[in-house]
């Protein structure tokens, strides 16, 4: 498997409850089990099939995505935090790894 | 662009350009739901002379304008959805939501789900849902989000779940599109209350090559 690679997007200082957006990338065929190969065989589904965003801990946001999601998924959505600390990302893939990332954010 | 206009329509288009001399009113479709008629009246002079030195008499454009008015009001009358409508959900479908969400009682409105009304080619759509009045306070916020295609061959899309520290409900995707459908939003309150939009999309070329990504009739 290739290597999965992960981008995050989202601003290191904001103001306390401010609310900012916080976008994700990461690096994934996410074979739809619809698609055929080129020799005629069909490809099996692979994909990420959740995607966790918790804060110091805490769950923020959580997606189930199926085999409609776009291959290279990028994700976007809202937060607020009212303290400093450190974002964690998880990607669950269907193969049973778990994708990780994880960014800090500091309230000023 | 043509294909939005029913036959009898496209005649009484032909008509009323023959009547009021081509250049004198020009045609846009918008958006396949509103016909636009611009009669370049500064055109004509007092003594009623076209600037192409055509002769045209007051009764000739008001009979041109008249016909004009025809078809707005025929266009008017064509069965094209609405853009704020929430179509009927198909049989299957709500069979689906009901099982995967727990209930069917979806009132229409407060879910904004932003997709092109055009999308060249299926395989990364931009789709935004997102719940703006909502204030995501403890009290009162976003369950969950849930997002579902017609035309498919997997009607799920994909789930949001939020939190009172997502600050807003609103995310963003890109998505893969089979063919031209319907994309039906849910969103489920704190408050057990339950809210639905619909966006049509129209597809240029689908998702994948032809014959993998056809659907059953569904």
């Amino acid at each position: 498997m290739t290597k999965v690679r992960t981008r995050l997007s989202l601003p290191p200082t904001v103001l306390k409850g401010e609310v900012f957006e916080v976008k994700t990338l990461v690096t994934h065929p996410m074979d739809n089990g619809f698609m055929f190969s080129r020799d005629g065989q069909r490809i099996p589904r692979h994909i990420i099939h959740r995607f966790e965003a918790s804060f110091n801990g805490a769950l923020v946001f959580r997606a189930d995505w199926h085999e409609a999601v776009s291959p290279n998924p990028f994700m976007s959505f809202h937060a607020s935090v009212q303290e400093s600390g450190k974002f964690d990302f998880r990607w669950y893939d269907d193969d049973g790894t778990v994708h990780t990332a994880s960014a800090e954010v500091e309230v000023v | 662009m043509q294909s939005c206009i029913v036959p009898e329509l496209k005649t009484l288009l032909a008509i009323c350009q023959i009547r009021i001399h081509a250049p004198l009113c020009q045609f846009w479709v918008i958006q396949d739901t509103a016909c636009v008629v611009q009669v370049e009246q500064s055109r004509i002079d007092d003594r009623g002379n076209s600037g192409t030195g055509t002769l045209v008499n007051r009764r000739k454009a008001l009979l041109g304008l008249s016909a004009c008015t025809g078809a707005i009001a025929a266009i008017s009358l064509c069965p094209v959805p609405a853009a704020s409508a929430v179509p009927e959900l198909p049989e299957w479908l709500q069979t689906l939501v009901r099982d995967r969400l727990g209930r069917s009682d979806f009132l229409e409105g407060r879910v904004v789900l932003e997709m092109p009304n055009r999308a060249d080619t299926g395989l990364s759509v931009p789709l935004s849902v997102s719940v703006p009045d909502s204030p995501m306070t403890e009290a009162d916020f976003v369950k969950s989000l849930h997002v579902f295609s017609t035309r498919n061959p997997q009607p799920l899309i994909s789930d949001y779940y939020f939190t009172p520290r997502s600050g807003v409900a609103k995310v963003s995707q890109r998505i893969r599109l089979a063919q031209t459908q319907y994309i039906y939003g849910f969103a489920i309150m704190s408050d057990e209350t339950a809210w639905m939009a619909a966006k049509h999309v129209t597809v240029t070329l689908g998702a994948c090559a032809a014959e993998i990504f056809l659907p059953d009739a569904k």
